[in-house]
């Protein structure tokens, strides 16, 4: 299978899927249509202002293709043991054979579910917004994904873990669904990584998840992506949260050369909670643009944010966080706070608290801080016998632990940690 | 001599405060360096530390017989020189327990004696929080973070007592403590005391010279020591205030 650049598969897209359901066909079709009128977003696009997609444009890629993974090789390159609950994708193929999915509960891969009325009704209308070039690209091309719906009151104890591979030079359109019915309550521990003996993942990543949690439904929901330094990825994640619905998310970005990464989430309901936290741990000459969104829609509604970014070498990070407060969303109570660490003079980090707050009976504070590693702090530690490089991990280690002692659940804190740890013996060196 | 320092000149940013210091400190004894605001008290305290962005500009200080002032701050520690810090840093995020055991072991591992383990350590610090009556909360609590003034000033105390310093610096520890924090940095300090080891004592007020009686008085005045005697000399000096230096010379 020969390579093409991303230009020119935009322009003709692979309709993936031969029989589907009438409905999933013409959504393919419309949103080829817009891909072929307004292509990937443009450099003027406010939303990408720190992202510009012209290398990616020449980017060879070609079909998903097989990575021939065993159990263990999915387990040592994961961090998990034989009996934990998965769903494995390798370059966005599912792998039934590595999964292990509990018993009497709604959790799949997208494929299997596409004539059914569930699916059809929580797909999404085809964006008509100028800018939402991957998002047709996904519509258009995605071949499978990951599905769970919960029904009312299903409670999955364990947390399931959700495994993204990749290698080789794919590109590579996932479309995962998330529904959780009323009081319904999962731990998801997504991962998005390469596999040990595999070819590093040179291709492009292009991912949209969305989620809807009904009355009083919870999801917790950790994401660690650790891709390889050559990587590419756009990820996007639609949240809609009912009535005192609840959803805590943490986002590990330290993978990748280029990563755009989108969470918006509409607080539709009275009572719905949210908290979006994420680490960026940026090196070499990594890129990473996270961008937020949060749109308080309802009465009394809580959002929190809190986002950390260390970016070391030549690196570039960027956070931006929305936060819309509609009118009539009175007693809406919302904080969000950015604090972002430079390792070196070469490295660079935007960040862009943005609120718009359209109603009175609001609680919102954001805050947000560039700097270095505090000299007073590294003295101190010095100080006391602790040498200079040791002293810097353990003031690094400290400025992003804020962020994983917010997660809940152990073995998704591990999970945190693990990479963390890892990366974190190869940062640093040039401050 | 634990530590003898020879007509130390020290600048900061450009400006010299140091000018022509000289001091013996003998071991099994403690010094106070009393003096004025702006008399170069603090930085003395961290030229000895080797603070960066302290310059020294002529001089010579030797600890143990030995040459410091080419050691980097982390050298000095692991050598044996202790600054209680005059504001100790807040680090949130880092364990108290972590970090003192991290200090205690790079330590060691310099002087070629083998880490304690977790249990060895724990051993080590209750001990130690016996002795200084703090409570066992503070080792599972970031480093400073929250603390109280008084609290700080404590687990500098507490940090000294197991890292067991040769030299211990004590930069204005008494400022802003009530008397009985100030009785239990006395108490640490006091426990300290042995025939090995040294301390100076930095204060601006006589107060915490009642609890910890120093060897010798000294007052630093504009960057010298104008004046040393015995403990007498302290309360002189809270008789007379900082004015009378200059007017006897």
């Amino acid at each position: 299978m020969s390579a093409l650049p991303l230009s020119e598969l935009i322009q003709q897209p692979v309709l993936a899927g031969k029989q589907e359901p009438l409905w999933l066909s013409q959504q393919r079709l419309q949103a080829a249509k817009y891909l072929q009128a307004s292509g990937l977003p443009a450099e003027g696009s406010e939303n990408w202002r720190y992202s510009s997609l012209r290398r990616l444009q020449t980017k060879l890629l070609e079909q998903p293709t097989e990575l021939h993974l065993t159990e263990p090789q999915l387990l040592a390159s994961a961090g998990l043991q034989a009996t934990d609950n998965r769903m494995v994708f390798a370059n966005g193929i599912y792998q039934a054979h590595l999964s292990l999915v509990p018993a009497g509960l709604r959790i799949s891969n997208l494929n299997s579910q596409l004539h059914t009325a569930e699916l059809e009704s929580l797909m999404q209308t085809v964006p008509t917004a100028t800018d939402c070039g991957f998002s047709w690209l996904n519509t258009t091309a995605f071949n499978d994904g990951l599905f769970i719906h919960l029904d009312a009151g299903q409670v999955l104890e364990a947390p399931l873990h959700f495994i993204q591979l990749g290698g080789g030079n794919s590109l590579i359109n996932s479309r995962h669904i998330i529904s959780l019915g009323e009081a319904a309550k999962l731990t998801l521990i997504e991962q998005f990584i390469e596999a040990t003996e595999m070819p590093p993942t040179q291709g492009l990543f292009n991912c949209q998840t969305d989620v809807h949690l009904a009355k009083s439904a919870r999801l917790d929901w950790s994401r660690v992506q650790a891709l390889g330094a050559s990587a590419v990825l756009v990820d996007r994640v639609n949240c809609w949260l009912g009535e005192n619905s609840h959803l805590h998310s943490s986002q590990l970005d330290c993978g990748g050369l280029w990563v755009r990464h989108d969470v918006d989430v509409a607080l539709n309901e009275p009572g719905a909670f949210v908290e979006v936290n994420g680490v960026l741990m940026l090196r070499g000459r990594q890129h990473c643009d996270v961008h937020t969104k949060i749109v308080h829609a309802a009465i009394n509604c809580t959002s929190r944010e809190t986002f950390k970014c260390i970016a070391d070498d030549r690196s570039r990070g960027v956070f931006n966080g929305k936060i819309l407060v509609q009118p009539g969303a009175d007693g809406t109570d919302s904080a969000q706070r950015s604090d972002n660490l430079l390792l070196s003079e070469h490295a660079r980090i935007d960040t862009k608290p943005d609120l718009e707050i359209l109603t009175d009976d609001v609680v919102a504070s954001h805050g947000a801080t560039v700097g270095q590693l505090d000299e007073d702090a590294l003295f101190y530690i010095r100080s006391r016998g602790i040498d200079s490089p040791a002293a810097k991990k353990l003031l690094m280690r400290a400025f992003y632990q804020q962020v994983v002692e917010l997660i809940a659940e152990p073995r998704a804190q591990e999970a945190f940690t693990a990479k963390l740890d890892q990366i974190f013996e190869h940062t640093g060196k040039s401050v | 001599m634990i530590l003898e320092i020879k007509n130390l000149h020290a600048s900061v940013e450009g400006k010299e405060i140091l000018k022509g210091l000289n001091l013996s400190l003998p071991a099994g004894e403690i010094h106070a360096i009393m003096g004025p605001n702006g008399s170069g008290k603090s930085t003395f305290g961290n030229v000895i530390a080797g603070r960066e962005g302290y310059k020294v500009t002529a001089g010579e200080v030797f600890f143990k017989g030995k040459d410091i002032l080419d050691l980097s701050v982390e050298e000095r520690a692991c050598e044996g020189v202790f600054l209680a810090f005059q504001y100790p840093v807040e680090i949130p995020g880092v364990n108290n327990t972590y970090f003192l055991r991290a200090g205690l072991n790079a330590q060691r591992k310099y002087q070629g004696l083998p880490p304690l383990d977790g249990a060895e350590f724990l051993r080590l610090v209750r001990e130690k929080l016996k002795v200084l009556e703090l409570k066992d909360d503070l080792l599972k609590r970031s480093v400073n973070a929250g603390f109280s003034g008084g609290e700080k000033k404590r687990n500098e105390i507490f940090q000294m007592a197991v890292l067991e310093p040769t030299l211990a610096i004590l930069d204005e520890t008494d400022s802003g403590l009530d008397i009985d924090a100030l009785q239990a940095v006395a108490k640490g300090v006091n426990a300290l005391r042995d025939e090995r080891r040294a301390m100076l004592v930095i204060t601006h007020y006589q107060r915490l010279l009642d609890y910890i009686v120093p060897d010798r008085v000294h007052v630093l005045a504009d960057g010298v020591i104008a004046r040393s005697g015995g403990p007498e000399l302290a309360l002189e000096l809270e008789q007379k205030g900082y004015t009378w230096l200059g007017e006897s010379g």
